[in-house]
């Protein structure tokens, strides 16, 4: 039996007797299948990236199992049929189950940017593939994963394509 | 009128390496939001790889988790500004 983790987010109208009814659900579900549950982890609520049926909220959970394939269906079945299931997820187990910091999607955390312009991210594309990159380039290849920071030296230096 | 020979500005390539590589990262998961921000443009699109200097396999991992974060409204598919 594999290791699996299924994240859950509830609509945010859904008070904690609701959250708690869902991982029972699952749960139920998991010892159905003979398998079990080895951990529950409550990220609460938080704001979506983008909204899903018109809300922006959602209360996340991830719920770490064992169990065989057919379970993995049956979840999946559950939660599709189910309303106040905005969305779901499930995957091999991995990584830290806790929830996420996720103010870094915050723009204001990000160095306030505001409303600049996109920097173009394809404004690049016309000059070729010829490498022009390693110059220009720099930041981006930095910001990709580089050490925090270097984003908010670009500047106004990029195009502006609105 | 001859045309001026321009010399070219020497821009010495250098190899790009992965840093994921470099930083030992082993699994990139799809709940780390913080490296999965980095990993994105401004657009919300993924930095493809011939920026990042991301070898192969990390760029597959990046790939896979900011598809999966986006799922899960995480990360946006498109950045607000831009929808
Ligand atoms: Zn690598």
């Amino acid at each position: 039996m594999r290791e699996y983790e299924t994240v859950f987010i509830l609509h945010p109208q859904v008070d904690d007797a609701g959250i708690d009814r869902e991982i029972e659900a699952v749960s139920q579900i998991v010892a159905g299948g003979k398998g079990e549950v080895s951990g529950v982890y409550k990220w609460g609520r938080r704001r979506l990236a983008y909204p899903i049926r018109k809300v922006q909220d959602g209360v996340y959970t991830l719920i770490r199992f064992r169990a065989e394939p057919p379970v993995l269906r049956e979840i999946d079945r559950r939660f599709k049929m189910n309303e106040s299931i905005l969305r779901h997820l499930t995957t091999h187990a991995s990584g830290d189950p806790t929830a996420p910091d996720f103010r870094s999607r915050d723009r204001r955390d990000r160095g306030d940017r505001g409303d600049r312009g996109d920097r173009g991210d394809r404004g690049d594309r016309g000059r070729g593939r010829g490498g022009r990159f390693d110059d220009d380039g720099g930041d981006d290849a930095d910001e990709a994963f580089g050490r925090e920071g270097r984003r908010r030296s670009r500047g106004a230096s990029g195009p502006r394509d609105e | 009128m001859a045309k001026t020979v321009k010399k070219k500005s020497a821009r010495v390539p250098r190899r790009k390496v992965c840093k994921l590589c470099l930083d030992r990262v082993e699994q990139i998961d799809y709940k780390d939001e913080r490296r999965l921000m980095r990993a994105i443009t401004d657009r919300g699109k993924i930095v493809p790889r011939r920026i990042s200097g991301n070898c192969t396999p990390h760029q597959a991992q990046v790939t896979r988790a900011v598809k999966r974060a986006r799922i899960l409204a995480m990360i946006p598919f498109v950045a607000d500004s831009y929808r």
